[in-house]
């Protein structure tokens, strides 16, 4: 087996598996042990959807793993990292300035990055630099 | 296409894992201890079963030697499917490991939710085993999120 592989290439394979292991693991703590994170639903998320906290917990989970599946073997890698961006602004929001909020700010502002700089082709990404 | 199949080959083993990896890591919730209450017929049997061996005793005019054997007390259940819960019912479970309340009208078993209030745990076991209505009305009155939490947990109403 012969695997050709650039530096960039592999770095990008190993952001986009990182962020992966994030949602993955998120997704299925949220879907085993749904109970210990009802409390982090927040009150308007809960009037909104009028649904029990528990279920939102589990969509979320299921949202998560899925999307976070996809992510890692390599589907719709630019779609998902927008869509985990999006879904994390208002989280990121809710949490405030708190270490929670500020990792999860990192983490959309690494989403959005992948989101740009994935392409199927590695080899397409060239970075230009004139003196 | 063979780099796009040990991409899908690396993400299925990382879905797996990290699966297996939070499973694994995530203690089971404690489970619900199991409400039984002893039937009234199955304490009067061995009520009447034991008076029934002293009489025979005292009747004969000689003691019998009897053997003590440890016996196996079978619990026979009646879970509460139908009517109300009374307090005196909710008052047995007034633990950590089998935890009841009454809030307004509706019986709950708080058991699992004791370790994930974000309040504390000492706000919930307050309440078990008790009329829980006044902790949990100046706490989270009209609040939608705590009433459809509690609302997961309910187990009957309150009889009157």
């Amino acid at each position: 087996m012969n695997i050709n592989i650039s530096r960039q290439e592999l770095g990008v394979h190993l952001f986009r598996l990182g962020l992966a292991v994030v949602f993955l693991w998120f997704g299925f703590s949220q879907l085993i042990d749904s109970l210990k994170w009802v409390s982090m639903v927040p009150e308007w998320a809960v009037n909104l959807i009028n649904l029990p906290p528990a279920m939102i917990v589990m969509g979320n989970g299921v949202f998560e793993v899925i999307l976070g599946s996809l992510l890692a073997m390599g589907f719709f890698v630019r779609i998902i990292a927008f869509v985990f961006a999006l879904h994390l602004i208002p989280i990121t929001f809710d949490f405030g300035f708190t270490p929670n909020g500020i990792r999860d700010l990192g983490l959309i502002i690494a989403l959005v990055s992948l989101g740009l700089i994935y392409t199927k082709k590695p080899e397409e990404v060239k970075v230009t630099t004139q003196v | 296409m063979q780099n796009k199949l040990i991409s899908i080959i690396i993400g299925a083993v990382l879905v797996v894992g990290t699966g297996t990896l939070v499973y694994s890591s995530i203690k089971p919730a404690a489970l619900p201890a199991e409400k039984i209450t002893p039937t009234k017929t199955v304490v009067e049997t061995v009520k009447n079963t034991i008076n029934k061996i002293t009489n025979d005793d005292e009747e004969d005019g000689v003691p019998t030697p009897t053997t003590v054997v440890p016996t196996t007390v079978v619990q026979t259940t009646t879970k509460t499917t139908t009517g109300g819960i009374t307090l005196a019912q909710i008052s047995q479970h007034n633990s950590r490991t089998s935890c009841w309340s009454a809030v307004n009208e509706g019986v709950y078993d708080l058991t699992s939710w004791i370790p994930n209030h974000p309040g504390g745990e000492q706000n919930i076991l307050s309440m078990c085993g008790v009329d829980g209505s006044t902790g949990y009305n100046g706490q989270h009155s009209g609040g939608t999120k705590p009433a459809f939490v509690l609302g997961g947990f309910k187990i009957g109403t309150l009889a009157k």
